[in-house]
């Protein structure tokens, strides 16, 4: 395939991935990017709108500062490393934990199957927005306790994915002839059959990427976050929302950076999914 | 179908049970509950007594067996903030969320269809392709955000509509579509793509020669068939409205289940949360079960599996 061929089928993951590794490079360099410091307070600078004048110090605040004056631009920086950072820990924790759940459920089969999905089941049965928040109102708020419950929200969606695809792949010629040399079930399963379901776990992380920035931004939101001196996008939007008359850039900007990086992440996860379908 | 349904109903109740036991080992899962339900200033011997009056010093099976009574007979405590039957107030407040969720499925389901059958209809044209982008888009948006822009433009700006509470018709408008923005972009798409693929099917080629109209083809033979996917979309994305009616009451102050939910963990009122949260959880489970149902009528080739 010629060059211009591949760009134009892969135009999705090309454009998604740049753009998601440039805000990836912003917010974990928040230090170096940031303008001015997020936890800085000004009182003579209140609700300043975007692209105005610091009366305090010489600058410009390019995003407007909040209701005690810390600059928004700053926030946005620091709150992006927040979320990004959880989302990717929470995501790595819930498909780990999935997956392996997903690969014995799967292979073994038989009551180890019925007891995992049982669970899984059971789990379901309470939308994971309340799950969440009642953990959160039972653990505290906090970031390890966060990571914690999204990682619990999510790890069904991997385990039934994985398992589903090790279903079919444990019928596979090599794998049951791999069984009848006696090779261990161990090396089956970590040598045959995850190596084949790494290309579906990709999938699900990006998509469960963006739902858990979405979920921890609605905690957030609703007070049930972080604690509420570091900045969050949740937090944000909520701090701004006793506001919308007279400063709409508190909710509105957080709230459009958010849907810009779902949007990314949602363009990366729609191109494996096609590269999925075509296989 | 007869005991396919029985199985369902079975299932259905086992989920209860387990919604149930779930949220009693969270609810446990600090250790003292009393402790949790307290501000953190309050004494020693205050928690002690809350813990006793509330019974969390019996041991753990006896509390879930009394438990589990309590809940046969709809027991589910008192509020601890407001002083009377927890599941009282949930039930007092459920139909303001019920008539919110109505409202966002009917405007969800009837954009939607509308969008997903005319992108359908007119694949891979213009019409499509903006269809498709604004998909993707809505699909991206923080509903939150989305609430809390609407207020800003038709509320703030415009003075359409007023910004919160529950006064009449014009309340209801701004929360509902807020709320409708989370499942109206799967529903669009799956409409979209069942259509497509039912139009593709060989009894639609039967039909063109026969020498039906396009028109009459898409609604005539292919809406019913591409109905199914659309109904398992609808009530999946159920759950994750709850979600955001959760989000949605506490942006507009509408007067529902979800906001009584934040006030109760803001309050440590946890038998009210628990009792909220129980009363989602069956609604849940019991619309799944209600979808089911649905399934058997529309395609009665699905059997027993």
């Amino acid at each position: 395939m010629n060059k211009l061929a591949l760009l134009r089928g892969n135009w999705k993951g090309i454009i998604g991935i740049t753009v998601l590794a440039m805000i990836f490079m912003v917010t974990i360099f928040s230090p170096v990017f940031s303008p001015y410091d997020p936890y800085k307070q000004s009182l003579q600078d209140i609700l300043i709108p975007p692209l105005s004048h610091y009366s305090s110090h010489d600058g410009l605040s390019l995003l407007g500062t909040d209701q005690l004056g810390r600059d928004i631009l700053s926030r946005l920086l620091y709150g992006g490393r927040l979320s990004l950072w959880m989302s990717m820990v929470s995501v790595a924790f819930a498909g780990v934990c999935g997956t392996i759940i997903g690969i014995v459920a799967g292979y073994y089969g038989g009551k180890v199957d019925a007891l995992m999905m049982r669970i899984a089941d059971i789990q379901m049965s309470i939308p994971s927005m309340l799950l969440a928040i009642v953990m959160v109102a039972v653990l505290g708020s906090g970031l390890t306790n966060i990571i914690i419950v999204l990682s619990v929200t999510g790890w069904v969606v991997f385990a039934r994915v994985v398992r589903s695809q090790v279903l079919s792949l444990k019928e596979l010629e090599y794998v049951e002839a791999a069984k009848a040399m006696g090779v261990p079930s161990l090396d089956i399963m970590r040598r045959h059959i995850l190596p084949n379901t790494l290309f579906t776990i990709v999938t699900q992380a990006a998509l469960q990427m963006s739902r858990m920035i979405l979920l921890a931004a609605s905690l957030s939101f609703l007070g049930l976050g972080i604690d509420v001196s570091t900045p969050t996008w949740g937090g944000m939007i909520n701090d701004g929302k006793n506001y919308i008359s007279s400063a709409w850039w508190l909710s509105t900007i957080p709230g459009l950076v958010i849907a810009f990086v779902i949007l990314t992440i949602n363009l990366v996860s729609d191109w494996l999914r096609d590269k999925s379908e075509a296989r | 179908m007869r005991p396919y349904i029985i199985r369902r109903v079975w299932q259905s109740l086992l989920a209860v049970l387990g919604a149930a036991t779930v949220i009693f080992f969270i609810i446990r899962l600090s250790g003292d509950p009393a402790r949790l339900m307290l501000p953190p200033e309050a004494g020693e011997e205050q928690v002690a007594a809350l813990r006793s009056s509330l019974g969390y010093d019996r041991p753990l099976l006896v509390q879930y067996v009394d438990y589990l009574k309590d809940l046969i007979t709809g027991n589910l405590g008192n509020s601890l903030y407001f002083k009377e039957s927890a599941l009282q107030l949930v039930l007092d407040r459920l139909p303001q969320t019920i008539g919110l969720a109505v409202a966002a499925i009917v405007i969800a389901v009837v954009v939607g269809m509308l969008v997903g059958i005319v992108s359908a209809y007119k694949k891979n044209s213009i019409v499509d392709y903006l269809l498709s982008t604004w998909i993707f888009v809505t699909q991206s948006l923080p509903v939150f955000w989305v609430g809390i822009v609407l207020i800003l433009i038709f509320s703030v700006q415009l003075h359409w509509f007023p910004t919160s509470g529950n006064r009449g018709w014009a309340s209801l408008v701004l929360p509902a579509i807020t709320l409708a923005a989370y499942p109206i972009a799967p529903i669009a798409r799956t409409m979209r793509s069942a259509l497509i693929d039912v139009l593709e099917q060989s009894y639609m080629i039967t039909s063109k020669a026969q020498g039906f109209s396009r028109r009459q083809m898409v609604f005539k033979r292919g809406l019913k068939n591409a109905l199914l996917p659309v109904i398992t979309v609808i009530s999946l994305e159920f759950g994750v409205m709850i979600a955001g009616a959760v989000v949605t009451e506490t942006i507009f102050s509408w007067p529902g289940v979800g906001q009584l939910i934040v006030q109760g963990v803001s309050n440590r009122d946890f038998p009210l949360v628990q009792a909220s949260i129980l009363v989602i959880s069956v609604l849940y489970i019991a619309i799944n079960f209600l979808t089911d149902l649905i399934y058997l009528w529309i395609d009665p080739r699905i059997k027993v599996q």
